[in-house]
């Protein structure tokens, strides 16, 4: 009985890595650009389908196919930023988000245009189903182990872009202090750009585990927001090790929540982070 | 080194500058006094780049700033600092001095490091180079205000009421650095309410009332000028 508890504790746990994934993107979006991104969870579907598309026409492992889609992503975060996101960023919330809503409907619909409906997933092999047996009740799979240390090796990597490079010190200049860091001679639109291609890079990776993981269709996009914005803001905002928390948290959350009825699941999920979010506003580990 | 020519800005239906002529030579100390809302901020906020101004020409060293961004305008020679200040909070004295040096200056990491440790020197603020921006007192502040922007390389220097707020002896301090810095050959535009601390250092006053010039020249000059008094002291002082 304990170790059922236990094996459920350490498959949320593992979860809770993939939720951080989803959330690690958003994490820089908010704690740097100051701003939520709406679509934030439609572009993690987009690529997913782009790793579909590149693993089932091409050919490709969905290991190569995720290569092939970061500098793709970061290309198109770049982008993103710098001929729409920057254009009403500074200019109040709403504008914010009425543009990344309609990237959301766009997206959402222009997927449903070219691949239907249909629920997908992309194949993984035998990496999806080879499981670790550690004993007492607890099986660990590869994958979801995998998922889980590569959101510990995002977080380290972030971290260390942000806090110990001059990109870094110069994406918390511009955060801090938009106009400030412009009389340095900062090109603050330049690094929001650059920091939106980093937030492509996250989304690539997270995508290429969720696309294996689990299944996804082309309205799966808010609920992968849904769970992001949770874990960015349980953590509190700006604080990477904290979306990581966050995720965790939710992932226990739900799964003991389904050990309960498997109804409970996803409201378990919600309950938590509005009971942690009533008890303390501001996240488990905020910045800002 | 610096002409405004003509230089126009409204919001809405407010004047705030209003066909202002102005030249900076090379080398001068200018102060500039004016009541609140006299434009004086708004002024450095054109020069720099925050505001576009309506009518008018920035001109420095003979070329129009016309629509440079911001940062540009940094990297060709002008350096700013604000009234309230505005550190980089979360990053170490060190780290926000270096920042500037190395993008404001355009100078390597290793030369960043040489010119940020000299430009905390010049401000005096060596003692402080390790601590969070965030934590320190005002003085401090407002020495890393200078630092960020000595440390930009600027051959213009816009200094924004720096010694507001500040004790006679603070200000004495601020005195002594600013004089180091003309005398490396910095030219100085200084807004400033603290009449004492302003002529000590500024070999030229000029007054701006109403988004224009009213009086320009010597301080004992423009001190003794009666429009000057009377926009400080009304009518009857005229």
């Amino acid at each position: 009985m304990l170790g059922g508890w236990l094996n459920q504790i350490v498959q949320g746990v593992l979860l809770g890595g993939l939720y951080a994934t989803f959330a690690m993107g958003l994490s820089l979006s908010v704690g740097i650009m100051r701003f939520v991104n709406i679509a934030h969870g439609d572009l993690i579907v987009l690529v997913s389908f782009l790793i579909l598309t590149l693993t089932t026409t091409l050919g490709l492992s969905p290991l190569a196919a995720v290569l092939v889609t970061l500098p793709i992503t970061f290309f198109g975060g770049y982008l993103l930023q710098r001929l729409l996101l920057q254009r009403v960023l500074g200019k109040g919330v709403l504008p914010i988000i009425l543009v990344t809503f309609g990237l959301s409907i766009i997206v959402q619909n222009g997927l449903l245009g070219t691949y239907g409906a249909d629920t997908r997933k992309v194949a993984g092999g035998s990496f999806e189903t080879a499981t670790l047996m550690l004993g007492g009740g607890v099986n660990v799979g590869v994958l979801p182990l995998t998922i889980f240390l590569s959101a510990i090796a995002m977080v380290v990597v972030l971290d260390f872009v942000l806090y110990r490079t001059r990109l870094g010190a110069r994406i918390r200049a511009v955060s801090d202090d938009v106009a400030a860091a412009d009389l340095i001679g900062l090109p603050s639109a330049r690094i929001y750009a650059t920091a939106m291609g980093i937030v492509g890079v996250t989304i690539a990776i997270s995508a290429g585990f969720m696309s294996i993981w689990t299944n996804f269709d082309p309205t799966s996009g808010p609920s992968r927001l849904l769970v992001a914005f949770e874990a960015v803001v349980l953590g509190g905002l700006g604080s990477l090790w904290g979306t990581l928390a966050g995720g965790i948290i939710i992932g226990i959350a739900q799964v003991v929540g389904a050990q309960v009825d498997a109804a409970w699941q996803l409201l378990a999920g919600h309950l938590v982070f509005l009971a942690i979010f009533m008890l303390r506003p501001e996240g488990l580990f905020p910045k800002y | 080194m610096l002409e405004l020519i003509g230089l126009s800005l409204h919001f809405g239906a407010l004047k705030v500058l209003d066909g202002l002529d102005l030249t900076v030579e090379r080398g001068e100390v200018l102060g500039v006094l004016g009541p609140n809302g006299a434009g004086k901020t708004t002024l450095f906020n054109v020069i720099v780049g925050v505001h576009a101004p309506n009518a008018g020409r920035v001109l420095f060293e003979g070329r129009d700033l016309g629509a440079m961004r911001m940062w540009h305008r940094c990297r060709v020679g002008i350096g700013r600092t604000f009234q309230v200040p505005r550190p980089f909070s979360d990053m170490t004295v060190f780290d926000n001095v270096l920042t500037s040096a190395v993008h404001g200056g355009g100078l390597s990491l290793a030369e960043g490091r040489r010119q940020a440790e000299e430009a905390l020197d010049s401000a005096g603020l060596t003692h402080r180079i390790g601590q969070r921006a965030g934590n320190l007192p005002l003085l401090d502040l407002k020495r890393l205000e200078l630092a960020k922007a000595i440390a930009c390389r600027p051959r213009l220097l816009l200094l924004d009421e720096i010694a507001g707020g500040l004790t006679d002896r603070e200000c004495e301090v601020l005195l002594g650095i600013l004089r180091s810095l003309h005398g490396q050959g910095m030219t100085i535009v200084w807004i400033e309410h603290v009449m004492h601390a302003l002529r000590g250092v500024a070999s030229r006053l000029a007054v701006l009332h109403g988004g224009r010039i009213i009086s320009t020249g010597s301080p004992d000059d423009v001190l003794a000028d009666p429009r000057v008094h009377e926009i400080y002291l009304g009518d009857a002082a005229a």
